[in-house]
């Protein structure tokens, strides 16, 4: 009996998905759910808090994703065997808590040498570890290798401590209005004119933001935003810059005055500018915020 | 009377009024309770009344029900998620088809319109007679999708829509151009000047292209979100349409498609081979079937690279989603994916050595063949090989660990990029010796040509292998950047000895090519390449929607569903087999449908003489 050749294919089709399905059951499987929330409180002690530490570590905090414990050759990420115990003497002056706090909240801050920078920052999705997720980590990384000292209690720069940043703006969000700032900076597409990652003007058309905060105050930088003619001397660079924001929709200013009228600026008094449109203000604090970060912050 | 029949006559009596004292109450008590006062309408009684007040004050809440906005939905039997993803995918393997056939379409009708050959604008237009119910399936599947995620993930899907809003309108329009092109395109065929024609197949694919572009916007922002906030809220459309992913997706999906299309293609025309009845059909459908597998294999060479693009911007955006990718829940199915990958390749060039049967004169390059599969067997095994075998305990404790001593350092991608790039110039010279098989050069320099082309080839594979075994001495960083000079050293060679290849055997003398004298397994190799094809798309679908872990939009939109979990691959491998069986019972029918062109016209029996 001729078997018609729909029937062999059929037959193929069966048996090359039927093999593949064998396949996909046969490797290790894995199944993956979303992080468990883990109890803290306020009373537990060093130790009980790098217990769950590591939990977090293991599970929200996915840091053993790229990092490895006791591992040496080929590594993508540092291994943290022992950084309990040399933690300390990492970066000069700073203590071992404040170290980890920051390679948790600015891990970009510090890299350490023959490695790249791009771990996330783990008070921000997708990990968004807590303050107190973040100190139960801290002592856990204590334990390997030292002796963990960490309590909910314990104050660093990120959480309303002392430490190297200043008190009246903690980083976390100091950097949120950066972030802001870098979302504000691609709005008005500041890009188009402006290099950013490389000291060198090159072909744009106004020069380098590279290490702006180093060359400039705040202050120079704020009013060089909202008055561009204050920035430079050139009619054509002003001319451009200022076409540029409005065709953005950026109130641009003129601080020097348009017309013979002494004391007004295109009908503008710009003292009161600066009271009234609060709006603007808020986002060129956030665009100075984002260019004065340290270098290695920039994208 | 006497005093017995006084007592029975009492007894009697006594019994009578029992009986009716019972009746009268039982009366009583069901007749209803009448007001003393004079009432014009019955009144209900208590339990009546309760009833009817339980009923309106339910009727009142109801009324007063606030909207409340539903987050999920639950799919009946299977679930919500795998509803969708079967859905999805057979959208995509549609819409894969839908966009892939118009481009190799095209490309065969401009050969056939530049040498004259009426044979390839025969093919293209046969190639055309499966778009039009494939376009149909396309868009029913991608409503079907629309509706369920609509209805099942309302919340997601308005935030989606909020995001991509402007994007809707130009996608919906393109449909509308899509379908005029496309039904213009084969309704057409002949009809029009060969410009005309050809421009309307150009048109065809710029817009198919187009919609690939949008809807990838979508997915590809799902799994790198940019142009928004922590919170969500849009700062930049454009930002979010152009995030990290997109173009590299939309890079590989094209390359991917052509590929994909040129295996379904090919598997149409193993079919009509199995059940040709003339030598002639057979030879028709074996030259078919050897364009759509060229047209497979071409754009699968490249695809790696693509990939390796879309790997490295994953890796832009995030290291941590990089590494769950390649060392975390989903190293095994990149273990499945080379097996995967490797049998496409290992199955493409054993249909062009049993091709090779075919060509006169191709018995002097079948003495390589036996180093060529060597070669092949031993790239798939070093990529197949996982950094952690499946190893029990005391096996892990012999070797001291997870890795093995020896073969974890195949396990790194320095030695699986190496293997890629090998195995994908091994194929190369394959095909090279497929297509010189049935040819004689006529230069004088085909000695010196030979020579340097085998001299390039050797180059390449010594800068390969060079980066791959250096890349164990380095540091990660420096490490990461060896897959570009690998990559432009194989993709050098290539397109020089194509193009050496190409002038020196201009003018070659030809031997006979018997179309047809193929073995029946040969066919069967196709239908097994088409399936491994819609496999790996499956799986891939599976990795791409499974890397965003707990995440709608990942970091900015989080699963709260109960399927809020990644599945095991074994329960992917499910659903992607009976997703690709579905999918392989539609695109049966198309085959059907096109195949009825041929028939012969319906005619009604002679009725029987009586």
């Amino acid at each position: 009996m001729k078997i018609p050749a729909g029937l062999k294919i059929l037959a193929v089709v069966l048996a090359t998905t039927g093999a593949y399905t064998y396949l996909g059951h046969w490797v290790p499987q894995k199944e993956v759910y979303p992080p468990a929330e883990i109890a803290l409180s306020t009373d537990m002690s060093p130790e009980a808090l790098a217990e769950n530490g590591k939990k977090i570590a293991a599970d929200k905090g996915l840091c053993l994703t790229c990092h490895t414990i006791g591992q040496s050759g080929i590594l993508r990420f540092p291994d943290l065997a022992g950084i309990g115990g040399r933690a300390a003497s990492i970066i000069p002056g700073m203590s071992d808590i404040e170290y980890f706090a920051q390679s948790m909240y600015e891990p970009n801050h510090y890299i350490v040498p023959g490695f790249n920078p791009g771990m996330p920052m783990a008070h921000k999705p997708p990990i968004a570890m807590t303050d107190q997720e973040i100190l139960a980590v801290i002592a856990f990384l204590q334990s390997l290798g030292g002796t963990p000292t960490v309590t909910l209690a314990t104050q660093h720069a990120y959480n309303g401590g002392g430490g190297t940043q200043p008190a009246s703006q903690s980083p976390s969000v100091a950097v949120s209005k950066a972030d802001e700032g870098r979302a504000l900076y691609d709005k008005y597409d500041c890009a188009k004119c402006h290099n950013l990652d490389t000291p060198e003007k090159g072909k744009k058309a106004g020069p380098s933001l590279y290490g702006v905060g180093q060359r400039l105050s705040n202050a120079q930088i704020f009013v060089a935003i909202l008055y561009p003619d204050r920035a430079s001397a050139d009619p054509a660079d002003i001319d451009k810059m200022e076409k540029g924001l409005e065709k953005k929709e950026f109130p641009v200013r003129h601080a020097q005055p348009e017309s013979a009228d002494a004391g007004k600026t295109n009908g503008h008094d710009p003292v009161l500018d600066l009271l009234v449109e609060n709006a603007t203000l808020q986002q060129v604090q956030a665009l100075v915020e984002f260019l004065t970060q340290p270098e290695d912050l920039t994208p | 009377m006497n005093r017995s029949k006084i007592f029975i006559l009492i007894g009697v009596s006594a019994l009578l009024a029992v009986v009716l004292a019972v009746r009268i109450s039982g009366h009583l008590s069901s007749i209803s309770y009448r007001s003393p006062h004079h009432v014009t309408q019955p009144q209900p009684a208590p339990r009546e009344q309760g009833l009817t007040d339980a009923a309106e004050a339910d009727a009142a809440r109801q009324k007063a029900k606030p909207y409340e906005e539903v987050e999920y939905r639950k799919f009946p039997i299977t679930g919500s998620r795998v509803a969708i993803w079967v859905v999805a995918q057979l959208h995509l393997l549609f819409a894969a088809f839908v966009l892939a056939v118009p481009i190799f379409a095209f490309l065969i009708q401009l050969i056939g319109y530049k040498t004259g050959d009426k044979r390839y604008d025969r093919l293209a237009h046969e190639f055309t007679r499966l778009l039009s119910v494939s376009f149909s399936f396309t868009a029913s599947f991608g409503a079907f999708l629309t509706f369920m995620l609509i209805i099942l993930y309302p919340k997601l899907t308005q935030y989606l829509m909020h995001v991509f809003n402007p994007t809707f309108l130009p996608y919906t329009l393109l449909f509308f151009a899509e379908a005029v092109f496309l039904y213009a395109y084969y309704y057409g065929w002949g009809k029009f000047s060969p410009r005309v024609h050809l421009a309307i197949g150009l048109a065809l694919n710029l817009t198919g292209t187009a919609i690939m572009f949008i809807a990838n916007s979508w997915l590809t922002f799902m799994s790198s979100p940019r142009g928004v906030a922590d919170s969500g809220a849009v700062i930049s459309t454009w930002e979010a349409i152009n995030n990290f992913t997109w173009m590299p997706i939309n890079i590989h999906r094209m390359i991917a498609n052509v590929s994909y299309g040129g295996s379904i293609a090919a598997a149409y025309a193993a079919y009509k081979f199995l059940s040709a009845k003339t030598d002639e059909a057979r030879a028709h459908y074996d030259w078919m079937g050897y364009i759509g597998n060229f047209v497979a294999i071409a754009a699968l060479l490249p695809l790696p690279f693509a990939g390796y693009w879309l790997t490295k911007e994953i890796y832009a955006f995030s290291q941590t989603m990089g590494l769950i990718m390649m060392g975390g829940a989903f190293s095994q199915l990149f273990i499945i994916q080379a097996i995967l990958i490797g049998v496409l390749f290992l199955g493409a060039a054993y249909y062009l050595w049993l091709g090779m049967a075919r060509i006169e004169g191709a018995e002097r390059y079948q003495k390589y063949i036996k180093y060529l599969v060597s070669i092949i067997v031993l790239c798939i095994a070093v990529w197949a090989t996982p950094r952690s075998p499946i190893s029990t305990s005391s096996e892990m404790r012999a070797m001291g660990g997870s890795f093995h001593p020896l073969l974890g350092y195949l396990g790194l991608m320095s030695a699986k990029n190496t293997a890629v790039d090998v195995l994908i110039l091994t194929i190369f010279v394959s095909f090279l010796l497929y297509r010189r098989s049935g040819k004689y050069a006529v230069v004088p320099w085909e000695k010196t040509g030979n020579r340097l082309q085998a001299s390039i080839l050797a180059l390449a594979v010594g800068v390969v292998v060079f980066y791959g075994v250096y890349g164990y001495f380095v540091e990660a960083a420096v490490r990461i950047g060896f897959s570009v000079p690998q990559v432009l050293a194989v993709l050098t060679a290539m397109i020089s000895v194509s193009i050496i290849d190409i002038f020196m055997f201009r003018g070659a003398r030809n031997s006979e090519t018997h179309w047809g004298r193929m073995p029946v397994r040969s066919q069967y190799i196709l239908i097994i390449i088409a399936v491994t094809f819609t496999w790996t798309m499956g799986l891939m679908g599976y990795a791409r929607a499974g890397l965003r872990m707990h995440w709608h939009v990942y970091g900015v939109v989080r699963d709260t569903s109960p399927d809020a979990f990644t599945p095991t691959l074994g329960f992917a491998a499910n659903v992607v087999s009976v997703t690709a069986l579905i999918f392989f019972t539609f695109i049966g029918f198309v085959f059907w449908l096109s195949g009825l062109t041929d028939r012969k016209d319906y005619e009604p029996k002679e009725p029987k003489a009586s």
